[in-house]
């Protein structure tokens, strides 16, 4: 994982991840998907932990702000097994004109082999500044 | 699943099964406690007014999830291997959303890329993606 784009960014992880079955079947019961398949998008999930939260809100700096979510990508190089651990590595950098926070996260196997790539691209609402009149 | 057109390469120009899906409040809370993703912004009309929205917004997730069953439903035999997807225009609950595709390109294996959209009950077009497919 390598940085293409001007501005800084930060490496977090790598982080253990694992396709639990129950949280499987209840991402795929909320999103309509069909029994007992690992969805296709299930791995977004895994991009709310908590550290990965605490790194944007640092990154962003601002008291009060709200994410909302301007593109989104997976690609799967390799399908994802239930109750297998692998590790996931974040790259997160900040844009500011327009606000954006972008992510890039990479789930590997034990052996380095990658799984699936994810992108995120969130526009930043200030709070603040949007409160004034 | 459309059995007759099973196994058979797809065609460029095929269209998908349109489908109509709809998201209540519920579904929303339902989703934020299945991924995890519980912005306010998703049920508190107050940070969604800040956020400059009229009301709150599906989860742009939740609509990009919705093309998996669309594309199972159209072949099942096929797998996606790629989606990617840009969000345009808010979706709010309990708004029919139409899900409609067509295959762009095709190549061996078989290999199908789709142009996705989803329209909102406005007719804007509220995502556009981009889905690869292969053989399951």
């Amino acid at each position: 994982m390598s940085a293409d784009h001007p501005n800084e960014s930060q490496l977090l992880g790598p982080f253990t991840v694992r396709v639990e079955v129950e949280a499987a079947e209840a991402f795929g019961r909320a999103t309509g998907g069909r029994a007992g398949h690992i969805p296709f998008t299930f791995p977004v999930r895994w991009l709310t932990h908590p550290e990965i939260r605490a790194a944007a809100a640092q990154m962003i700096g601002e008291a009060e702000w709200i994410p909302i979510h301007e593109s989104q990508s997976f690609d799967v190089r390799r399908r994802l097994e239930a109750a297998v651990d692998y590790r996931m590595r974040i790259e997160m950098w900040r844009e500011t004109k327009p606000p954006r926070l972008n992510l890039r996260a990479e789930i590997v196997t034990d052996a380095d082999e990658l799984c699936v790539a994810m992108e995120m691209i969130l526009r930043i609402v200030s709070c603040e500044r949007s409160a004034a009149p | 699943m459309n059995g007759e057109r099973s196994g058979e390469p797809p065609r460029a120009g095929e269209k998908i099964p349109p489908r109509t899906v709809r998201f209540e409040l519920a579904d929303l809370r339902r989703y934020a406690e299945a991924s995890g993703d519980d912005n306010p912004v998703h049920f508190d009309a107050a940070v969604a007014r800040r956020a400059g929205l009229e009301a709150p917004p599906v989860h742009g997730m939740l609509l990009m999830s919705a093309f998996e069953p669309a594309l199972d439903a159209w072949r099942a035999d096929l797998a996606l291997r790629r989606l990617a997807a840009k969000f345009l225009r808010p979706v709010f609950a309990g708004e029919t959303i139409e899900i409609s595709g067509r295959v762009v390109e095709t190549g061996e294996e078989p290999y199908a890329l789709l142009r996705l959209l989803a329209h909102n009950s406005r007719r804007e077009i509220a995502v556009i993606a981009e889905a690869t497919l292969g053989k399951r």
